[in-house]
């Protein structure tokens, strides 16, 4: 990888990635240190990263660095920007229904949001996904339907409530 | 595994996980067809499902590495691009002064050079002057050899192209060389076609290897004022290239001051 492949994968994933971290752990600034990081190290190890898997690797990067950046921190902000920046104006009912699934969201753990974000946002499948996380396929399929089943519950619940 | 009742909520999450075959696919369709009741769990997960939106990494060009330009900046230097605290804005400016009294100096030695090139060129004239003349006499040594009826012509037409030769070289040296060549080219075949007709109006049979003569003399002037533009050639783009180079050191050096103070200015909202 050359310094051309490199600015490319610059353009092509620091948004994915830092879409990402900045999901998980709704502080912008940190995730830009966090995605600054995963590049430096994408940097250093340009000559033994696969081509193939820059993305992932930078994804894996990412996430451990997040996930050390959790354990630092211990405390979990709940100031909501997440929900901010994902309003919906012109469907009333739809954009209730965002807010609440958002909410819910918000309530899961690091590694449940992670595994929501890596299959929904970037479309990654069960093995990607395991190897960025460093968890057994099987294990982010049990995972992942244990968070999807009790967001689908949480839903439901709620709309109990409001209705 | 058959798919029933028991076990359809898990194909469900591989449904919309996107982690089914085709075939199983159409096996959670048959089976929600048969059971609508089931058809509204699907719709529950599809709900909480994230739909991807788009969020931009503001600063990229922070994140942009540059071989050459590394290779270029000394380690202190670049230390100052990564750090956050303003103790290394005292460096930055000692840098900037450094690169502000580089480039003047490089606009100096590049109009010095230039005018120098400038004073030469006349000079220059005169030796493409001379060395037609020089070559004049060879044409008339052939011609006396041969035909001398046709020596005044011949004289006359080479006199001719020489003096027409002058004004356009005069142009040449204003001019960029890389237009010279194809000019030269059209200018020259015409006085070449003036000296065939001069040998045809002698009408001497014997004048025939005089023209011939003429016109290898011809060619020899060709590739003598050819070599001086070459030397011209290779002076220019030693003066081009060391401007381009300047260029670049100062586009990658105005880029990373301007990540800097991106930096700083957002450092300061913080």
């Amino acid at each position: 990888m050359n310094d051309i492949a490199y600015n490319n994968a610059v353009d092509q994933y620091a948004d994915g990635v830092y879409r990402f971290i900045v999901k998980n752990i709704r502080n912008e600034e940190d995730a830009r240190d966090i995605v600054q990081t995963a590049f430096e190290k994408l940097w250093v190890n340009r000559s033994s990263v696969d081509p193939l898997k820059v993305k992932s690797y930078l994804f894996t990067i990412a996430y451990h660095q997040m996930i050390d950046h959790i354990r630092k921190e211990k405390k979990y902000s709940i100031t909501d920007n997440f929900e901010v920046a994902t309003i919906d104006p012109i469907y009333q009912p739809q954009h209730e229904l965002k807010q609440t699934i958002l909410k819910a969201i918000n309530e899961l753990n690091p590694t449940q949001k992670s595994l929501i974000l890596l299959k929904d946002y970037e479309g990654y499948n069960y093995q990607e996904i395991g190897e960025i996380m460093n968890l057994s396929e099987s294990q982010v399929k049990v995972y992942l339907h244990r968070a999807r089943l009790q967001l689908k519950d949480k839903l439901i619940h709620l709309q109990k409530v409001s209705a | 595994m058959e798919l029933n009742k028991e076990n359809y909520e898990e194909y469900l999450l591989l449904y919309i996980d996107n982690e089914l075959s085709a075939s199983q696919k159409a096996a959670v369709d048959a089976f929600l067809a048969a059971n609508p009741n089931y058809a509204q769990d699907l719709k529950d997960l599809q709900a909480v499902q994230l739909n991807p939106e788009t969020i931009e990494y503001t600063d990229k060009t922070s994140l942009y590495r540059f071989d050459e330009m590394n290779a270029l900046l000394d380690p202190s230097f670049k230390k100052t691009l990564y750090k956050k605290n303003s103790a290394s804005a005292k460096i930055i400016g000692l840098k900037k002064t450094y690169i502000a009294y580089a480039s003047i100096a490089a606009v100096a030695l590049w109009l010095v050079v230039g005018s120098r090139q400038l004073l030469q060129e006349p000079k220059q004239v005169v030796a493409d002057g001379l060395s037609t003349a020089a070559i004049i006499p060879k044409a008339k040594d052939y011609t006396n050899n041969s035909v001398p009826s046709v020596h005044p012509v011949e004289k006359q037409m080479n006199s001719i192209a020489g003096t027409r030769n002058e004004p356009i070289k005069a142009l040449e040296t204003i001019a960029s060389t890389s237009f010279t060549e194809p000019v030269r080219y059209t200018e020259q075949i015409p006085t070449i076609e003036i000296e065939e007709k001069a040998g045809e109006i002698s009408t001497n049979p014997i004048s025939s290897p005089a023209i011939n003569s003429s016109l290898a003399a011809e060619p020899k002037q060709e590739k003598e004022s050819f070599e001086e533009i070459n030397t011209e050639d290779n002076d220019r783009v030693i003066y081009i290239s060391n401007i381009e180079l300047d260029g670049d050191k100062f586009r990658g050096i105005t880029r990373r001051l301007g990540v800097l103070f991106k930096r700083n200015k957002t450092e300061k909202n913080k």
